[in-house]
């Protein structure tokens, strides 16, 4: 054996670990799923999946309403969570950018929501959210009547998206201000010589140094929110009347709780070619932003 | 007046950070008082601020009691969560390694194939994993539980940054020592990554232990399953917001919160890494 061809096997044994895990429980699944949406059949009798060709497809695009309200959620969710989410972030960023003790605090409390597991801020948020619980009481003492998170569409969506936020904004926080510390000291000492005022450094300087760490919380949050599914597994469970469910959801929800594994293999699908999409349409974005 | 403006943009500043700290304390204070309250009184209005009328009685239920497992899903999640965090590092790191020093066939399309693993929705490979995993025999058990959780695109990634801007003078030197391959790898290479690798786990382990769904759909047996599982299933048990829920979700992070409060710097760079390298 020569020495390129031994150095050659090596190198594979070096990957076969990944390669051996990531064909199975990565590539394997993908090429499954592409073919279960070829076949109709239900989770507990696998031996028995009928060939139904473009049946599943035809299926979503016929009755396109029993889904496209999964579709409307997740637009729904990705509206309200995006803005407000990148936001918040962004203000706390700016608001906390600088290294100091009281800043080193409020970087903790702001780091713990990442910490929390989505099912258990999603039990904090349930309670909180409650009819009888403390959030309500807080409207009341300003006269605001009490609101019911789970009793209708519209709010119980709401109800996800402060889940969502409450757990997540704070994590693209710390990419911002991992960001702006990294801007080099001089632009900004350059920038006080000059005698600039808050809005303007935040505005003129800071905020278009780190534009591209903006861009790319607004791309990877994006990608984030249209799948969505953990937080309205604990805390609405889809509902009322499917009214908080997004489209990973429903996917789940055909395919493990209708049991209609084709169907929901269909939508996958759809629904990743979909991400796809966006993704392209994001990094196409991306990539004029930052040629300049 | 210039210094008049800067205090009153301070106490706005402040302000600001005061209420969304509130935003983000007060909900977990009130978990921690609930969670040593009665099921029934647990929803009071107006809220307790205070356990000042609470018993452990919450806690001793979920260690001794007959209806929870939870010491039993507290170990699966460390468990689960460590193993898989372990196997990752040493797995991604190989991985790493070889596709940012060494030359091999098909490098360059496995390495691109591997990224855009990490475009697929997780949601749409859920299914046919849970279907291989059947197959395998590995469900409601630690094999099922890691394993799949064990290729991770972006640990890869990570390293293969991390390891590429390494001097390769290191390596050199360490093969005209007379070290192998793996010599290399395992003397050389490893311990040099250390912190790059610190990063990861953090990362992992956060991910792992709040992982939901996977772990959801694989375990029917209340013993196999993981805290965010057992916590998921306990709304079923009985009301939205029983007492013990609320004591067994304070401590299934509380854990990792105390780790977080020794090793800051280390989380958040953990956290936000893939961001801010990619």
């Amino acid at each position: 054996m020569n020495a390129r061809l031994k150095s050659q096997l090596i190198s594979y044994s070096f990957i076969l670990p990944y390669m051996l895990i990531a064909v199975v429980f990565a590539f394997l699944p993908f090429l499954i799923v592409i073919m279960l949406s070829f076949y109709q059949g239900t989770l507990l009798d696998l031996n028995n999946l009928k060939f139904v060709g473009l049946d599943n497809f035809k299926k979503v695009f016929m009755n396109a309403d029993l889904y496209l309200s999964a579709f409307y959620n997740s637009l729904f969710y990705a509206i309200v969570i995006i803005p407000v989410g990148q936001i918040t972030a962004l203000t706390l960023a700016l608001l906390i950018r600088r290294k100091s003790r009281t800043n080193a605090i409020f970087e903790t409390v702001f780091f713990s929501p990442i910490i929390i597991s989505m099912t258990a801020a999603g039990v904090i948020l349930a309670y909180v959210l409650d009819k009888m619980g403390p959030l309500n009481y807080l409207l009341a003492l300003f006269g605001i009547p009490e609101i019911n998170w789970f009793g209708d569409k519209i709010m119980s969506k709401l109800g996800v998206g402060i889940l969502e936020i409450w757990k997540g904004a704070t994590f693209y926080t710390f990419i911002y201000i991992a960001a702006l510390r990294n801007i080099p000291a001089d632009y900004l000492d350059a920038a006080k010589i000059d005698g600039v005022t808050w809005w303007q450094e935040i505005w003129h300087i800071l905020l278009p140094l780190i534009k591209n760490a903006i861009l790319l919380g607004v791309v990877m949050t994006t990608i984030f929110m249209f799948q969505i599914y953990d937080s309205i597994y604990i805390l609405t469970g889809g509902g009322p009347l499917r009214g908080s469910e997004s489209i990973a959801f429903l996917i789940y929800r055909v395919t493990l709780l209708d049991d209609q594994i084709g169907l929901g293999a269909a939508l996958s699908i759809l629904f990743l070619l979909f991400v796809l999409l966006i993704s392209f349409i994001q990094m196409k974005l991306l990539k004029s932003e930052t040629e300049y | 007046m210039v210094r008049d403006k800067i205090g009153i943009l301070a106490i706005v500043k402040y302000i600001v950070l005061v209420v969304i700290s509130g935003g983000i304390v007060i909900p977990i204070w009130l978990l921690f008082v609930s969670s040593f309250r009665q099921t029934t009184n647990v929803m009071t209005y107006p809220p307790k601020l205070w356990p000042d009328d609470g018993d452990f009685a919450n806690y001793i239920e979920l260690f001794f009691g007959t209806t929870f497992s939870f010491g039993r899903w507290f170990l699966n999640s460390l468990i689960v969560a460590g193993l898989s965090t372990g196997l990752t590092l040493l797995v991604c790191s190989l991985a790493g390694y070889a596709f940012a020093r060494r030359e091999f066939p098909g490098k360059n399309i496995m390495f691109v194939l591997i990224i855009s693993t990490m475009m697929v929705p997780s949601i749409v490979s859920l299914i046919p994993s849970y279907l291989i995993v059947d197959k395998l025999g590995w469900t409601n058990s630690y094999l099922g539980l890691i394993i799949p959780t064990v290729a991770s695109a972006f640990g890869v990634f990570l390293l293969r940054q991390f390891i590429q801007v390494l001097p390769k003078e290191l390596e050199e030197s360490a093969k005209l020592d007379g070290c192998g391959d793996y010599g290399i790898f395992f003397r050389i290479i490893f311990p040099i990554i250390g912190p790059s690798l610190g990063v990861l786990a953090i990362f992992h382990f956060v991910g792992n232990w709040g992982s939901l769904i996977w772990p959801l759909i694989i375990t029917t047996d209340a013993q196999m399953q993981t805290l965010p599982v057992g916590i998921a299933g306990m709304k079923t048990y009985g009301s939205n917001t029983s007492g013990e829920i609320m004591a067994a979700t304070f401590l299934s992070f509380i854990p990792l919160f105390i780790v977080f409060l020794f090793a800051r710097e280390k989380f958040i760079e953990g956290v936000t890494a893939g961001a801010v390298k990619g």
